[in-house]
């Protein structure tokens, strides 16, 4: 690791990561609470200089007016600097809730950038909600316009289905209109090769 | 109750109400809902209660008869899908939410004449806060909607079937031969799954205190009898716990 002139390392123009402008406030802050963690943390470059990981850090430290950031530099492979650029940031494991509820504090975790919980200022409520009423059965019929020779086929169709095994094993949501479900699974057959 | 009190309930976005769903239920999933409370308490959310059609409407319908006798109708009932609190709120805190959420829909939506929810004695209780809450058990069934596959996999019945498929299920299984258009307990046997063992409770709360609930309502105490006792994943009777 070395410290170098913050002018001289370059911002990755394909970095597929961004940041909100709010994450970045706080960001900053962290950086200037705790500019010890960027020594453990440096940024990662390549022999370029070009950010490999760490672009977040590197435009909050300009923010912050470092003049000089810890860097590693790393003399890898276009692939493997690709891989790195990903790997670099996905989380592997999962946050536990409720040990962050009950051992953490919210305040802290909130200004350290995790989103824990959601402020209810956030989020927008409300008291009043429709809900829809009215005695709607689950089922309804439809009519189609069809030409003799369609209607035949159709027809046939549904006669062929319905001495089908498939037919005997066919999701029917309750509906005990044997034409209906037996078109209903022409279509599902039907939807089943588009997929 | 304590701070339990203090816990304010709005009307919150779906958006907001499911990513807290998958984030903090054991599922991990969530189902189809059409009204979402947000629990709040210092000013954050910490709890959410989902409210959605039946999935078996039809059924439903026969359970509850208004004070003329005559059925419900088809949208006179609610489920209660998802009821998610992670510990930072305080005891009590699912009972009296879910008494604020009652009166809110009593008051928005008369036409509500009762709730229903499923206990889920399998992987999560027994519906303790159901009963806190004033909700009659129903039934007691052996589980069969919760499937589990060889890898530990857990799939809904309904999620097994038709278009709301799930997505792992059906790449997992289609070359045994699952498709959508099978009913769930066709595509069960081709992939092979069993029920998860443990139970099914369900709970019925009379919005409308002038309807009559048409199906046996049973005694707590059957719970134990049939061993259907589980509190947080744990299989244990009531009486056990009362002891405890």
């Amino acid at each position: 690791m070395e410290s170098i002139a913050i002018s001289k390392v370059r911002p990755n123009s394909e970095n597929p990561r961004y940041i909100k402008d709010e994450k970045f406030k706080k960001l900053v802050q962290s950086l200037r609470d705790f500019p010890e963690m960027a020594n453990v943390r440096p940024i990662v470059v390549n022999k370029e200089m070009v950010v490999l990981g760490g672009n977040m850090r590197l435009k909050a430290m300009q923010e912050a007016g470092w003049k000089e950031v810890p860097v590693q530099v790393v003399d890898w492979s276009e692939e493997k600097q690709r891989e790195f650029i990903i790997k670099d940031n996905v989380g592997f494991g999962e946050w536990d809730w409720d040990e962050l509820a009950n051992t953490w504090n919210s305040v802290e975790l909130e200004d350290w950038g995790l989103d824990s919980w959601q402020n209810m200022d956030d989020i927008e409520t409300t008291d009043e909600f429709t809900l829809p009423s009215g005695d709607k059965e689950p089922f309804q019929q439809m009519t189609f316009t069809l030409a003799d020779e369609q209607a035949t086929v159709i027809k046939n169709a549904i006669d062929d289905i319905k001495g089908t095994e498939e037919y005997k094993y066919a999701e029917t949501m309750g509906n005990e209109n044997s034409n209906g479900n037996a078109l209903y699974l022409i279509v599902m057959q039907w939807a089943e090769q588009r997929r | 109750m304590g701070r339990a009190k203090e816990i304010i309930v709005k009307v919150i976005p779906a958006k907001i109400a499911n990513e807290f769903v998958k984030k903090h239920h054991y599922s991990g999933k969530v189902v189809n809902s059409q009204l979402h409370f947000g629990c709040f308490l210092d000013g954050k959310l910490h709890g959410v209660l989902q409210y959605g059609p039946p999935m078996k409407k039809m059924h439903m319908q026969k359970y509850i008869q208004d004070k003329n006798g005559n059925d419900v109708d088809w949208n006179g009932f609610i489920e209660l899908n998802r009821m998610v609190f992670n510990d930072y709120l305080p005891k009590y805190s699912e009972s009296r939410c879910i008494s604020v959420t009652l009166k809110k829909i009593k008051m928005n939506a008369p036409h509500v004449k009762a709730v229903i929810s499923f206990s889920d004695g399998t992987q999560c209780g027994d519906g303790t806060i159901y009963r806190a809450s004033g909700f009659y058990l129903t039934d007691i069934k052996k589980n069969q909607s919760l499937q589990i596959d060889s890898d530990g996999v857990v799939y809904s019945n309904m999620s097994m079937t038709g278009k709301y498929i799930r997505r792992d299920f059906y790449e997992k299984f289609m070359h045994k031969g699952v498709k959508t258009c099978h009913s769930w307990q066709r595509n069960r046997d081709i992939a092979g799954t069993r029920p998860i063992d443990g139970f099914q409770l369900r709970y019925i709360y009379l919005i409308d205190k002038t309807c009559k609930i048409t199906v046996p309502i049973l005694p707590f105490s059957k719970i134990d009898e049939i061993g259907a006792g589980m509190y947080k994943g744990e299989k244990i009777t009531l009486a056990n716990r009362k002891q405890a």
